[in-house]
């Protein structure tokens, strides 16, 4: 095959829906938000794990936080009939990613496993990214963040700490999928089994709001909750194809 | 026994238990036993450079007592999560325990014994070792200890269950003291003192709330702040989501909607203080409809008769069909719950209202019931220990009066910041001649000491914990030291065995560590093991519980008919809540409460906690006021004028929030921030709510009656910026959070009760 | 030395030319210390600081993450568009009035594009390795993602870079031997390497005009679509109010626009303070004026198309970007 067959198989492979279905695995998470209270747990779960820096009261005034995961809130109507609605917001992982399309240096691309995943070494911080993302989960590092010590003894050494000038986001803690495939590989070339990866979110969360799991597993219990009919996709209009389900918030009437 | 799934544990129990055979969360631990078992205090070959090692322990960082795991790698603390073998927080963790490795590592611990240099509270410390900072401390405690003077020595702590509570307890009678004061600004003091009015039982019940399906709650924040916030979010997203053909139904009755609010399915504000009102009207509709035909019917009825709807309605301002509706719908579902705390539990009338709670849980038949209000076997290691709370820290303000305290020893207390500055606390303090902190943070009241003490960490001491509320079997988990310790500090039990060796006043352990053990040889001697030879000597028990971190009993109550008796029965009214400030000068109920993130205030030194959003307002680094739109358009006020919000006994500033889920004549403030001290992220920010309380307690249980007081609000002029994460507020027509109906969602049960509602 | 009266003879061109390369007055050096004041004081040094602390130093934030220096970009980008391409329009259409301006319009390409390309470095977070944009061969294996439009960015501007140098290049040959001719030293030999051996021979000059053409009819396209996948940097993002298909020919409409009037205002001031009153005259302002008021006019029209597409979507995101566009909340 020449070069450019080969270059027009990949582009048509690459564009056909359902590519990364034959990988082994596509991670997937879904988030029920008939569950979810907004406490926040899996904020702090995320920023322990993954080394989000502490960017401080200045900073955060002109809106450069660093938060993987987030919790928007949205109320409605007026006292006494008001509500407030909770929703975590973190990287969909798409699988038609806009992020990808724009980064010209390819540092934010897809892995096999389903990933939308950033190389930091990579990015040379256009930021066009998180212009494109329609989620708007990407942050960028602004300054290089430092840790009063000795609190930077915390910080995870699986997961590099981000310096100025680089784009960030959730990586759906990939290197705790790593460590569970690496696992796997070495106990005999096995899958990973359903369950045996926890984010750090999900791990923490008190209502048990969020699951995770392989979507081409079909008997995970993220295949099945994405099988609920609550389930529906945020903005699903722009076809960026997440990988992240939402299962809707019930609302109950008022008898009974 | 070995193969149940732990998470049924509390189906298990409702459902009516199972056999006994001690010790099988032990037992199934085993099975699948960890690598490390041995604590890190070891030698060094014990950790691989690259390998992780995964610690049990408890968390510290509230008094739940929710099992952890924590990852160590080269000795350092990299990460809390929860230990999915504990039955209070099954693998979960809140934002506050997650973020308890920043306790660890916080920059400004004190990392060494201090001694006041020049004036008290000047702030001016020298550092000293520890063996004269003993003999300094031990050479006060030692004339009194001889001269039968012991009790001019008190002890101000936050409580703590498991054996350093205990241990505080013998050290204090070693000394010849009763002067042990526990007191914690969240305890649910008035729901003991309810219960035992009620129940007759001086515990919390197990609420079950994972297989409840309506759940009335007056006042408590149970999803965020109230007494065990993970265990109740396992619950209610059980309930919510967790049973197939069955969706829990959460009402929230509160003047301001909480997180535990915005995540009910309905929010009913009623007047403060009118919670426990509401309640007996809802018992009225009960009792007067017939719905209740225990054989005390009419006794039920005769103290009742005055809470028809109308006057309910009037008084509380929810409106009379909405109390119809609610006493239908608590009657109907299977298995309805009610619960009361936080601020409703927290007037001058917080018994009352909480005894309007159980009974209503007793007319409907919730008790020990599943999803219900199941009473917990007695603890392992004896009873709750109880606090002395408010009543006791005004007793300690009055000895000190009358100089009867020669030396206040703070235990994890930070009086000056949780007490309201009208106590006279800070007054009563200038008259203690020796104050010992024994603190790792210079927080407010430390920073007034005379020779600080200071401790480990949770992370790095001994300790145990029996969870109070209990998971309705007898639960109790060891915290172990994590990490070696970071500094010269000492754990503070081991530094009250210290010092009551060297008083001569002998206990007889020789560290922490051995107090605990001793206790669990306690615990040990009454299983009975033959099915787990590996158990059966103390020492192979230990290990086992060490690697699993936490120890349960199958055994639960049996619940035996509980019926109040007719004099409690008759006992049962409402007084009106009392407000301090008259309400033409001070038009305003001020409604304090527990911050998500910092607590009672403890969190505040934590960065991460610090940058952490409000869930509610998404404000971080923040402390404001919030005010109805309504008021605060007719008050002139936007979000960052800065008010002065007074009350009657003092003033603080902060800037107001627009909130639009407050009552129009409630205003709200977080506790938390308003720090004069405690380290660089906490000092310096805010205003603290708690400073202007009024001094009342609530008479029956001795518990500081925080939310009784008024305020007013004067715009001063100044601004401020509120610091806010996340994006726009409103949808835009996005649709990014959608909802179904839940007409299809069925109960899983027919209705328990039948009930007409009564005309009125 | 000034042309007298109206008659003007090719030499007394020809010397007010070179007399602008070899008198340096006083007035040039006190505007070069400025410039280079100007340049230190407001590019290099507050570009340093940045590189040292980060883009922080900028009041960029979430999710206003591109700001001043990329709206520069275009500026400069759009800028540079009229030069070259007016020179060729008018060129291939014979217009008379071309000659006296169509230099100046296309040096303002190239400097326009070149300040354009200092705004990539300034914009982006890791300059150091802003070369990784550019597809060049490497061990690693490594390149660019063609698929993006920032990508499409770099291939169209730097083909228009190398388009319009090599245009401009190509009509100054006759001047660059008329300059050397008449000047002496260093300045002969540069322009003599310069003019590559042009001699003004009829077989010359009708070659250059040949070659010439063929650019020109080469760069009006190209002109068109370099900005035209500027603009997609915008629309191709899903955002709404940028992701609309009228951005390439609003951004073609605006780059032209603002050229032309950048031309007017580099021919004013070399009329002004170069006694240029010979040469650009004020029939050159009327006929840049016509072209101006015709520009304005698409560009309004593309402008109310635009808002009225957002209005005509009924999405309520839309209408609220179109709020917070016109009424700023
Ligand atoms: N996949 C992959 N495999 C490779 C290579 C590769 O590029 N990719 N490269 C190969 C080459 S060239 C090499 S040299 C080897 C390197 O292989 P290794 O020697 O295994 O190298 P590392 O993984 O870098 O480091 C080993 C561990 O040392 C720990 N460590 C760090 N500092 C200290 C310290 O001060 N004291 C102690 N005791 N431990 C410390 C780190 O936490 C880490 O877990 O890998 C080889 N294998
Ligand atoms: N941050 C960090 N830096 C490190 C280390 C670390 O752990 N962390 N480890 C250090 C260590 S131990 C090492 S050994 C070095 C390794 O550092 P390098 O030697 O730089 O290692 P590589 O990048 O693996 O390989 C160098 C180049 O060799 C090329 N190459 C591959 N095969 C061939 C071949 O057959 N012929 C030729 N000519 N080229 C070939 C590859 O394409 C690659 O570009 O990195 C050191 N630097
Ligand atoms: S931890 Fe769970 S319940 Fe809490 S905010 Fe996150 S997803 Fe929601
Ligand atoms: S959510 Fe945003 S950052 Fe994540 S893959 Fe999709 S477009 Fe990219
Ligand atoms: S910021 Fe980094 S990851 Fe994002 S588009 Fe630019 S280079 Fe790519
Ligand atoms: S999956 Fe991991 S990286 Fe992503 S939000 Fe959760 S904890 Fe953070
Ligand atoms: S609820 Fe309390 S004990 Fe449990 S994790 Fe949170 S802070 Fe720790």
């Amino acid at each position: 095959m020449n070069f450019l067959d080969r270059f027009r198989d990949g582009w048509r492979t690459y564009r056909k829906p359902g590519y990364y279905d034959g990988y082994d695995y596509h991670w997937a998470m879904t988030i029920d938000l008939d569950r979810c209270t907004g406490c926040e747990a899996c904020v702090t779960a995320c920023q322990a794990e993954n080394n989000l820096p502490i960017v401080g009261e200045r900073e955060l005034a002109r809106g450069r936080e660093i938060r993987w995961i987030r919790i928007e809130r949205y109320w409605e109507g007026e006292y006494p009939n008001v509500k407030l609605g909770f929703i975590p917001l973190l990287c969909q992982h798409c699988d038609q990613a806009p992020c990808e399309t724009v980064c010209p240096v390819a540092a934010t691309y897809h892995n096999p496993d389903g990933l939308n995943a950033q190389v930091y070494n990579r990015c040379i911080g256009t930021r066009s990214c998180a212009v494109y993302c329609p989620y708007e989960v990407r942050y960028f590092n602004y300054y290089d963040h430092r840790w009063d010590p000795p609190l930077e003894q915390q910080l995870n050494p699986d997961v590099s700490v981000r310096g100025k000038g680089v784009m960030e986001k959730c990586t759906f803690c990939i290197q705790r999928i790593r460590q569970a495939k690496d696992t796997a590989k070495d106990e005999g070339e096995r899958r990973v089994r359903d369950g045996e990866v926890q984010p750090a979110c999900v791990q923490t969360c008190p209502t048990r709001a969020l699951t995770f799991g392989d979507s081409n597993d079909p008997d995970s219990a993220v295949s099945r909750k994405m099988a609920d009919p609550r389930g529906y996709k945020v903005l699903e209009e722009l076809n960026a194809h997440p990988s992240v389900v939402y299962l809707k918030k019930v609302k109950a009437g008022d008898a009974g | 026994m070995a193969n149940i799934d732990r998470r049924d544990f509390l189906k298990l129990i409702g459902a009516g238990g199972v056999g006994a055979g001690a010790g099988f969360l032990l037992a199934d631990s085993i099975k699948h036993p960890v690598e490390h078992l041995i604590p890190y205090p070891v030698p060094p070959e014990e950790y691989s450079p690259g390998i992780v090692t995964w610690y049990n322990s408890v968390c510290g960082m509230c008094s739940a007592g929710c099992g952890i795991s924590v990852r160590i790698r080269e000795g350092r603390a990299k990460k809390i999560e929860g230990n999915p073998l504990h039955p209070v927080s099954q693998g979960a963790l809140c934002a506050l325990g997650q973020a308890g490795l920043q306790v660890l590592y916080n920059p400004d611990r004190i990392t060494g014994p201090l001694q006041v240099s020049g004036e008290r509270g000047a702030g001016t410390f020298a550092e000293l070792t520890w063996d004269d900072a003993l003999r300094s401390a031990a050479g006060r405690l030692a004339p009194l200890v001889e001269s039968g003077r012991g009790d001019r020595v008190w002890m101000l702590s936050s409580g703590g269950g498991g054996h350093l509570g205990r241990l505080q307890r013998e050290f204090m009678d070693a000394l010849g003291s009763q002067n042990l004061v526990r007191y914690d600004f969240a305890h649910p003091q008035t729901l003991y003192a309810a219960n035992r009015r009620f129940f007759g039982e001086d515990a919390l019940p197990y609420y079950d709330l994972k297989n409840c399906d309506y759940l009335l709650s007056f006042g408590a924040d149970y999803l965020g702040t109230w007494i065990s916030p993970v265990l109740h979010s396992l619950g209610f997203g059980h309930s919510r989501q967790g049973t197939e053909g069955s969706r829990g139904r959460f009402v929230q009755i509160e003047p301001r909607l909480s997180l535990t609010g915005a995540s009910a399915d309905e929010w009913i504000p009623a007047r403060p203080g009118t919670e426990g009102l509401l309640a007996l009207g809802l018992a009225h509709q009960l009792v007067a409809g017939g719905a209740y035909e225990g054989p005390d019917a009419d006794a039920w009825n005769a103290t009742l008769a005055s809470y028809g709807s109308a006057r309910v309605a009037a008084e509380t301002g929810v409106p009379e069909d909405t109390v119809k509706r609610l006493a239908d719908a608590f009657a109907h579902h299977h298995s309805a719950l009610a619960i009361g705390g936080g601020a409703a539990a927290s007037h001058r009338n917080g018994v009352d209202t909480l005894v309007a709670v159980n009974a209503l849980n007793y007319l409907a038949g919730n008790i020990g019931k599943p999803g219900g209000l199941v009473f917990n076997p007695a603890p392992a290691a004896g009873g709750s220990p109880g606090q002395e709370g408010y009543r006791g820290a005004l007793a300690l303000i009055e000895a000190a009066g009358r100089s009867e305290v020669e030396v206040l020893i703070l235990s994890d207390a930070n009086p000056l910041y949780s007490l309201p500055a009208a106590a006279g606390f800070e007054a009563a303090l200038q008259q203690i001649p020796l104050v010992l902190s024994l603190s790792s943070f210079m927080d407010e009241t430390t920073a007034r000491a005379d020779l600080i003490l200071p401790s480990h960490t949770y992370l790095e001491s001994w300790g145990d914990d029996f969870p109070e509320p209990g998971v309705g079997f007898p639960v109790g988990a060891v915290s172990q030291p994590v990490v070696a310790p970071l500094y010269n500090t000492r754990a503070s039990g081991d530094t009250l065995l210290a010092l009551a060796q060297q008083s001569g006043a002998l206990l007889p352990w020789a560290s922490m560590e051995e107090r605990v053990k001793d206790g669990w040889r306690a615990i040990h001697a009454r299983g009975s093991w033959e099915d787990e030879p590996e158990l059966q000597d103390f020492d192979g028990f230990w290990t086992a519980l060490l690697e699993s971190g936490v120890w349960g009993e199958t055994a639960h109550r049996e619940h035996t008919g509980f019926s109040p008796a007719p004099e409690v029965i008759d006992g049962i009214g409402m007084p009106s809540a009392e407000f301090s400030g008259a309400a033409q000068s001070y038009p305003f109920v001020l409604h304090p409460y527990l911050s998500q993130t910092f607590n009672d205030g403890r969190g505040a030194n934590l960065p991460w906690m610090q940058e952490l959003a409000d869930p509610m307002t998404a404000v971080v680094y923040g402390c404001w006021v919030e005010v109805n739109p309504k008021t605060a358009a007719r008050l002139g006020l936007s979000e960052g004028d800065v008010v002065e919000v007074a009350s009657p006994h003092g003033q603080i500033r902060a800037p107001v929030f627009v909130y639009p889920a407050i009552m129009p004549d409630v205003v709200a403030m977080p506790i938390g921030q308003g720090h004069t001290e405690y380290g660089r992220y906490a000092k310096g920010r805010g205003a603290n709510p708690i400073q202007i309380l009024t001094p009342e307690m609530e008479p029956e249980s001795g518990a500081l009656a925080w939310a009784g007081t008024r305020v007013q609000l004067t715009k001063t002029g100044e601004r401020a910026k509120l610091v806010h994460t996340g994006g726009e507020s409103r949808q835009l027509g996005r649709n990014i959070i959608q909802t179904e109906g839940a007409g299809d969602v069925t109960h899983a049960g027919g209705p328990a009760i039948p009930i007409k509602v009564v005309p009125s | 030395m000034q042309a007298k009266g109206s008659e003007l003879t090719y030499a007394d061109v020809n010397n007010d030319i070179v007399r602008s390369l070899t008198v340096t007055t006083r007035k040039y050096y006190i505007t070069l210390a400025i410039s280079v004041t100007v340049t230190l004081g407001c590019l290099a040094f507050p570009w340093f600081y940045q590189l040292y602390y980060g883009i922080g130093a900028t009041g960029l934030n979430h999710p206003a993450v591109w700001g001043t220096y990329l709206a520069s970009f275009i500026f400069w980008i759009g800028l540079s568009h009229s030069g070259t391409l007016l020179s060729c329009v008018l060129h291939i259409t014979q217009s008379s009035w071309r000659k006296a301006m169509y230099r100046s319009a296309e040096a303002m390409t190239l400097f326009s594009l070149m300040v354009a390309a200092v705004q990539v470095f300034v914009h982006v977070g890791r300059p150091w390795f802003v070369h990784w944009a550019v597809p060049y061969p490497n061990q690693m294996g490594l390149w660019p993602n063609f698929r993006s439009p920032l990508m499409f960015d770099v291939m169209a501007i730097s083909t228009y870079l190398t388009g319009s140098t090599i245009f401009i290049y190509m009509g100054s040959i006759p001047d660059f031997a008329a300059v050397r001719d008449r000047t002496t030293g260093w300045r002969h030999h540069m322009y003599r390497l310069a003019s590559l051996g042009w001699r003004g021979t009829d077989t010359e000059w009708h070659r250059l005009h040949w070659a010439y053409t063929f650019l020109a009819v080469l760069i009006i396209p190209l002109a068109v679509s370099v900005h035209s996948i500027v603009s997609w940097d915008f629309a191709m993002s899903i955002v709404p109010a940028l992701h609309q298909t009228i951005f390439a020919p609003y951004f073609v409409v605006g780059a032209i626009y603002s050229g032309t009037a950048g031309i007017v205002t580099v021919m004013f001031v070399l009329r002004k303070y170069m006694r240029f009153e010979q040469y650009i005259t004020e029939v050159h302002f009327d006929n840049l004026g016509k072209l101006l008021l015709v520009l304005s006019l698409i560009w309004s029209y593309i402008n109310i198309v635009e808002l009225f597409t957002g209005w005509y979507s009924g999405t309520s995101f839309e209408y609220e970007q179109l709020e917070y566009k016109l009424f700023g909340f």
